[in-house]
This record gives C-alpha cells, structure tokens and sequence, in this order.
C-alpha cells in the first residue's frame, strides 16, 4: 500500500466536481483570476428578476474548466441569503443526452425534480398530467409503468430509467410525445407550480431556480430530419419550450455552439452567453509570460486541497514544482487535477521535479498524438495572435482543437486564445 | 523492457494502488500485442491481481459485456483490451460505437463504482478516441504510453475523419509508410496465439489495404495469396479468408482482370458468406458481381442481380446506407443505358433521401457527384460544374477528405476543358489536383492525373506543351508497366498515336517533338 499522505494527496486531487458536502471545503473562488466574474452577472440578474417573469440563460466553457463546480457556487450564492431554492440538476444522471430533445429533457426534469423535492424536503407532488404518462407510452417503454396517485417521484424515475436505457424506445417516445410539446410544456409547468406551492408551505423561499448541468456532454449527433446536429435543435428550434419554464432556468450549452454558426441565433434567444474561461496563468500570446494573479488563485486552489489532506506545502512539494504545475496546466483546474495525480504516479511525496517532467510528457504525447500540419499552423497563428483564424476552411479544426483543450480560451475584459502550453513547441 | 517503459509501468502499479477501491479510468496506449502480454505477465508474476476483459468483434455494448463478464469479480482492477477491433473498423457502426464511448462515462462508473478501468489501445484507437469521443477522453484520470522503439508510431494527419478506409486513404504517404511498419511489427507473431487471432487478422487486413492504397497491388497480391493458404477452417478463419479474397478481387478489377475476378467472387466469397449466415456480407459481394458486370456492359444482368439477389437481402438486414448503395448502383445501370432521366429521378428520389436520414455526408456527396455526372451528360455542365465547386469542394474539404477533393477537382478540370477554358484546366490539374496525388503517394490515380495533365498539354500544343506531355506520359506508361496496370496498353496506344517511341525518356531523344502527330 502506498503511504497514508499519498493516498490522502490523491484522494484529495480528485478531478471529479466535489460532492455538496464536500464543497464548502474544496471551492475557491477563481473570478479574478479568470479576469472577471462569469456567474456573479447571471445571480445578479436572478435577484433583480421579478419571479413571474422568469430568467432563462445560458452558460458555457471547457471540459475542465469548472462549469459543474461554478453551478454549484451560483446554488450557494443564491441560497444564502433566503430568496430561492435551487435544483442543480445533472441531467446526465436521469437522462442519455445522445440526440437529447425537448420530450425526453422533459421527463427527465420532472423526474429529477420531484425526486430531489422528496429526498431533500419530504414533498411529494402529484402526478397529474404525468398519471396517464405511463399508460400511454406503455407500447414503447415495453412494459406499462404505473405512477401512483402520491408518488411521481418513483413513477418518473421508473419511465425516465426505460427511457434511459434504450436508443429505441428513446426515439419512439420522442415520436410520440413530440406533438404533444406544447401541452408536456404546461404539465411540467404545473409540477413547477406545485412544486412552489409546497416549497411556500414549508417555509420555503418558493422562487425557484433550475440549473440544468451536462447538456454540454451531448448534442453531437445529426438531427434525423432538420439538417443541423440535436444541440443545435434543442437550443434554437426548442427555444420557446426552453424558455417556457415557469421558473428560473440556467443551461449548460455545448462550447462549439457558443462558437458555431447559430451562436448570433442564441444569443437573440436567450442574452448574452457568458463563458467560463481557463485561469490566466499566463499573458496574452505572443508574450505569454507567467501571470502572477492567476498563477495565486490556483495555487489557492491547490493549498486549499492540500490542507484537506492535511498536508503541509513543503510535504507536497520540492521547490519550484507546484508552480510548474499550475503554469503547465494553462489555468485548467481539471487538467491541474490530473497533471498533479499523474507526478505522483511518477514519483513519491514531496513531488519532485522529475515526476512532474514525466507527468507533463506524458500530457503532452496526448494532446500532440492526433495533431497534423494544418492544425499547428492554426496553433502557430493563435500562439502569434492570441486570435482565432478566421477563414471558413479551417473552422471545423478549430472547433476541434478547441474541443479537445489544445487550444485554451481566456477573458481579461477582452476574449483571447492561447495553444495549451502543454503541447510545448511545434515540430519543425 | 527498456527504461521508459519501466518508468511507465511503474506508473501503472502506483495507479492500481492509488485507485483501489474507487473508480478510476486510465488510457494505456501500447502498439505491440507481444509488448502489452509480456506486461500483463510481469504484473501476473508480481501478485498483482487484475481480471482481464477482451472485447471482440460484434460487441454492441462495452460497458454491458465488460458488466456481464466480471460480475464475480467485483473490486479488482479491469484491464479492457480489444477495443481497436470495435474502432478500427471500416464500417459505419464504427462512428456509432465512437457515439456510444463518448457518453458512456456515467455508465463506466455506475457499474464499476470501486474498479480502476485500464483501457488498452493502440495509438490509432487513442487518436480517435480522443477525435471522435472527447467527453470520455476528458474523464480518463490517467495516461500511459508503452513503446516498442522499433515501431515508428504514424502521425494522422487528418482527425476529422472517423472511419478507417478513409482515415487510411487521406494519410500522407510517409504515414501510410510509418502505419506499415507498425503493422508490420504487430504481425511478428506468426502463427497468432488463438487468443490474438482477430487482432492478427485485423492488422492483416490494414496492412493489404494500405499497400493497395500507396499502389503496390502486386506485393499485395502476393501477400494475399499466401495469408489464404495459412487460414484454418473453421467460421472466424473463413470470414477472414473471405476478407482476404476481397482485396484480391479488388486488385484483379483494378487490373481490368474481370474473369478471374467473378471466379473468386462466385466460387469463393459468396459461398462462403451465404454458409456463414452473413446475409449483409453476402449481399454486398453479389452487388462487386453486378458492378463488374455493369462495367463489362452485361447490364441486364447487372440490373437483374442489384434488384433481386441484393436489394432485398439488404432490405432484410435493415442496412439502409447498403441499400442506397446499390440503388446508386442501380442508376450506373441506367445511366449506361442512357436513361438519363430515370436515373436522375432515382438518385434524387430514393438514393439521396435515404442516404440524408441516416447522416452519411461523404456518401451524400458520392451521391451528388452521380447527380452531376448526368447533369454533365445531359449537357448541363454549368450545373454540374456548380455542384462540383460549390457543395462537393467544401465539404470534401470539411472533411478532410482530399482524395475525394482530388477526384472533384478532376471532374472540374476535365468540365472546364469541355468548355474550352484549358489554362484554368491545366493549372487545376498541375497546381491543386496533382499535389494532392503527391502527398497521398502515387498510386493508379495519380498517374491517371498525370495523363490528363498530359493530354490537356497536348491539346494546347505550345512545344514547351508537347515535350512535357511526352515527358510526362512515358514515365506514366513505366510506372503502370512496373506495377503492371492494364494500363499500361492504353499509355502505350497514346504514346504510338503521338508518334513518340515508347522508350522515350529524355528531351534530348528527339530534336524536336514530332509536329504533326498521326492522329
């Protein structure tokens, strides 16, 4: 077994979001180190708004760059003052988000919500329009799901757990349900309705806020009939449904659409999209000098885990070592995670600077491996530029690269781009 | 084993320890089978408990089967090998299985809630992994990468293609040479362990492929033929066999040898197929005999066969890109009859719609391009041209797929010299067309490129023109003879209707370029 402090330190790097109660101990505030607040605009919103005419936003970023973990700041944040109640929902444990559309985002909301209401508060809402749901699906689902007069939450999670399972029936309900959008629309409404209904009854602050997480992991797929990829369906063609919640609604949107080519669309839907940007380890290219301010938030970031695992700095780390990884890591709290996992696998307590070469060498094999000579000229343009290239013909690379973190986007009052400084030097 | 590949081993003991109990995902990247056995057995001798899960062909769901294989053994860490036969694929289903990868995370966890998971890959796999499945690839908490230095790892030059034939097509030759050596090394182990037989077979089946793709179909040949004697006969080893004869068929069409081509086809696959139960195997190979029929002008029976022997087997399998496919087939048919119009009313009817519904944009475009061949004939090159420039370029080029982009920038070319603009022709050819041959190694395509640009030279018959178009056509007509095209007799027709001797090699072999050729 490797030593207790080992342990404790990989526990502690975890690169999955925290656990809520787990949170308070891991979070640390990254605003001004990413060069702005990106939520603290959305809360503001949220507290100004009058709660009958509900907010709906969008909110995007990375993989890795902390969307999961902002959330569940934002939920702190609103909560603590006593005017709301937040659901942050991770759709992807209640729904696939393969093709993911309005019907089936649908049912998987009213499931996680009723189901987080009777575990967290004891409320247990009616079924209502849902009551018949079961029946009437019963052909596509392969068996028929009752929902109980007093349990939507099981009835739900059952209907929601068969829908999950199956490309197929995924795709019948969806059939079936589809020219039903506008009336499904109203029935949750009228979950959300009773939901806040009983929220009140309790004592409860009964404006409600939705933070619908993961919708980011799907969206890829084509349409099968509209030309345009399910992502791009849900979010613009579904925009009434969308926005037709009768509460306040936070989604998380897909990175290529926050670039792609309805972005301007999404953006007359729904406002402003704020993007959560990597950590500004570093300047704008060219220079790309280390940048203090950043470097501290996530050396805060790294301490404050540290001292979880109730381990000193110096017990961590050889001199020089924990900077390299905050500045390898090109302001990507995940991507930290991993790189400080991956030095201790290569080595032992204090990390020393050998493991971290090792740890960094080893990212960097992955991120070059599937790299060709038209995405280093691209890389070698945004490392000279700090921009994107704007021609049409190398869009879908970019997109790409972006995807896939070789490319980092960073915000200091003005956006800018930068190659991940884990890919190191361009070949020849 | 050589220090790197301790340093990484190490690694991956230090990961089991460090994970055990909890979920973990860790990418091991190792391009040699005999590498990544004899590191599996280092850490059998080291006590280090690890259940094996290797995952073949025609596995639908990985997290389902690696689920229904290690229920006994609940926390020990898992070591999934064999996903480079679900990925290297050539098939559709290969982006589909990428589909389902990428969103299998949540899955991965909840059924293995206290197991490290230690995926085993090929660089080729990881690469697309990472291309195609980012959202999984995001979540890997560990990366390795075992070496076996006399392989030369291949550079894939071209990420935004997913599927394998295609991905091999657009490689640069060099990387096509680099994946060669690779799969040369992975074949080392010769007779296959019974365990490594598919992946054995598999890297076979590249590695015939890639030598047709950089042209040369004799050593192909020859490798072929000696792989089928060494098959067994049981089922796995005769699909494979039927594989096998596959690219020898191909090869033997490409030589214009098309008897020997419907021998092995009727003979040989198609027997073997139908006793196998492989109805979509099957089907596809009858609809090679009606294409080699169709090109021989027998088209009745061309037509016969697409509409009663493939269709409807398709059909039955549900394959509904396959049976676009040979409704495309369908309209060459009519197309060589002359039936413009019905063919036209069939692509846009039937091909198209079909091929949209299920998100095949390459074969879309295939398809569009037979739009335009009609459009052609029917002398509508203003709209054939627009359909080449304006939807077939971009998205060949959105693809990455620049064979596909070269054979459009060919049908161009030859549209602009049917209307008279041949410097534009020519500089198509020679200054986008031909470097794209170049850089994808010269094979048949790049020397038919090289004959039109020399054809076109003739044509202007500037005399800086004709001694080009000499140059350049006796050379082809060497390299088709080296490679023994069929080709070779129509370079040859050419050079003698020029009136230049077929060993003519050098400017200085005539004075002067003939003036006035024969014909």
């Amino acid at each position: 077994m490797p030593a207790d402090s080992e342990q404790r330190f990989y526990e502690a790097f975890d690169p999955d979001a925290p656990t809520p109660e787990r949170f308070a101990d891991v979070y640390v505030s990254l605003d001004e180190a990413r060069g702005g607040e990106v939520t603290g605009q959305i809360i503001r919103e949220l507290r100004r708004a009058n709660p009958a005419r509900p907010v709906c936003r969008l909110i995007a970023g990375h993989k890795g760059c902390g969307k999961t973990v902002e959330l569940m700041h934002m939920a702190r944040e609103l909560e603590k003052d006593g005017a709301f109640t937040v659901f942050h929902w991770l759709a992807e444990s209640t729904i696939d988000l393969a093709g993911v559309d309005f019907p089936d985002l649908a049912l998987g909301l009213v499931s996680g919500l009723s189901r987080w209401l009777k575990d967290t508060y004891g409320i247990q809402l009616k079924p209502g329009y849902f009551s018949t749901l079961g029946v009437r699906l019963k052909d596509y689902l392969q068996s028929e799901v009752t929902i109980d007069d007093l349990d939507l939450a099981s009835g739900m999670a059952k209907i929601t757990a068969h829908i999950k399972q199956s490309p197929t029936v995924r795709a019948k309900v969806r059939a079936a349900l589809d020219p039903d959008s506008d009336s499904l629309l109203e029935a949750i409404n009228a979950v959300i309705g009773e939901a806040k209904e009983e929220l009140q009854r309790l004592g409860r602050p009964a404006n409600l806020v939705i933070l619908v997480d993961d919708l980011d992991k799907g969206g890829w797929d084509r349409h099968p009939t509209a030309g345009m990829t399910t992502g791009e369906f849900l979010f613009d063609k579904r925009h009434l449904q969308l926005r037709g919640l009768n509460c306040h609604v936070v989604y998380v949107l897909p990175l290529d659409l926050a670039y792609g080519r309805i972005a301007g669309t999404l953006q007359n839907r729904y406002g402003d999209i704020p993007l959560i940007p990597m950590v500004e380890v570093r300047t704008r290219p060219p220079a790309m000098k280390p940048h203090e301010p950043g470097i501290q938030g996530l050396r805060k970031l790294v301490r404050r885990r540290l001292k979880m695992a109730d381990l000193q700095p110096e017990a961590a780390f050889a001199a020089g070592t924990e900077e390299t990884l905050i500045r390898d890591s090109g302001g990507e709290p995940r991507q930290l995670m991993h790189l400080l996992r991956a030095a201790l696998n290569y080595g032992r307590l204090p990390i020393d600077q050998a493991a971290v070469q090792q740890a960094i060498e080893s990212a960097r094999k992955t991120l070059r491996r599937p790299m060709g000579s038209e995405d280093w000229r691209i890389v070698k343009d945004v490392g000279q530029t700090g921009l994107l290239p704007k021609d049409a013909a190398s869009e879908e690379r970019i997109r790409t690269l972006i995807i896939n973190r070789q490319i980092l986007q960073y915000s200091n009052g003005e956006e800018w781009f930068a190659p991940s400084p884990l890919l190191g030097k361009p070949p020849e | 084993m050589d220090a790197p590949n301790e340093v990484e081993l190490g690694a991956l003991r230090r990961i089991l320890e460090h994970s055990r109990g909890t979920s973990s995902f860790t990418l091991a990247t190792c391009d040699s089978p005999a590498l990544r056995e004899s590191l599996f057995t280092r850490l059998q001798a080291e006590a280090i408990a690890f259940r094996r899960i290797d995952l073949g062909i025609g596995v639908a769901d990985p997290v389902e089967e690696v689920r229904t294989q290690v229920a006994t053994a609940p926390t020990d860490p898992i070591f999934i090998t064999g996903l480079d036969y679900l990925l290297a694929d050539s098939t559709p289903g290969t982006d589909g299985m990428l589909a389902v990868l990428n969103r299998s995370r949540e899955r991965w966890r909840k059924a293995f809630p206290k197991q490290a998971l230690v995926f085993w890959l090929t660089t080729h796999t990881s690469v697309r992994l990472m291309t195609h499945a980012p959202d999984f690839r995001a979540w890997v908490s560990h990366e390795l990468e075992f070496k076996d230095d006399t392989i030369h790892g291949l550079r894939p030059d071209q990420p935004t293609l997913s599927r394998n034939l295609i991905w091999l097509s657009n490689l640069d030759a060099s990387a096509k040479r680099a994946r060669l050596a690779e799969l040369e090394q992975r074949l080392s182990f010769d007779p296959p362990d019974p365990a490594l037989f598919q992946e054995w077979a598999r890297a076979w089946d590249e590695r015939l492929l890639i030598l047709r793709l950089l042209g040369e179909d004799r050593r192909a040949e020859g490798e072929a033929k000696r792989l089928m004697q060494s098959f067994q006969n049981d089922d796995v080893s005769r699909q494979w066999k039927a594989e096998v004869a596959d690219h020898l068929v191909d090869i033997l069409i490409a030589r214009r040898d098309f008897d020997a081509a419907l021998g092995i086809l009727r003979e040989h696959e198609i027997p073997t197929y139908d006793s196998l139960g492989d109805l979509r195997s099957a089907a596809i190979t009858r609809g090679k005999v009606a294409g080699i029929l169709t090109a021989r002008g027998n088209l009745d029976e061309a037509e016969r066969i697409l509409r009663e022997d493939v269709l409807p087997r398709l059909k039955e399998v549900g394959d509904l890109r396959e049976c676009a496919v040979t409704l495309d087939q369908m309209a060459k048919v009519l197309v060589a009859r002359g039936q413009l119009d019905a063919a036209l009313k069939l692509r846009n009817d039937e091909v198209l719609p079909i091929l949209r519904e299920v998100r095949d944009d390459r074969a879309v475009a295939v398809a569009r391009c037979g739009v335009a061949d009609i459009l052609r004939r029917k002398g509508d090159l203003v709209g054939a041209l627009q359909i080449h420039r304006e939807e077939l370029l971009p998205l060949f080029n959105r693809l990455g797929d620049l064979k596909s982009q070269a054979a459009t920038l060919s049908n161009i070319a030859e549209m602009l010299q049917s209307q008279g603009q041949l410097d534009e022709a020519i500089r198509m050819i020679r200054e986008e067309e031909l470097p794209i041959h170049e850089r994808l190694g010269m094979t048949l395509n790049g020397v038919m490129c090289q004959v039109r640009l020399a054809l076109a030279l003739k044509r202007r018959s500037q005399p800086v023109d004709l001694r080009e178009a000499f140059r350049i056509m006796t050379q082809c007509l060497q390299t088709a003879r080296v490679h023994g095209w069929g080709e070779a007799r129509q370079f040859e027709a050419i050079l003698l209707r020029w009136g230049v001797p077929l060993d003519w090699t050098r400017p200085t072999d005539l004075a002067e370029p003939p003036a006035s050729p024969r014909s």
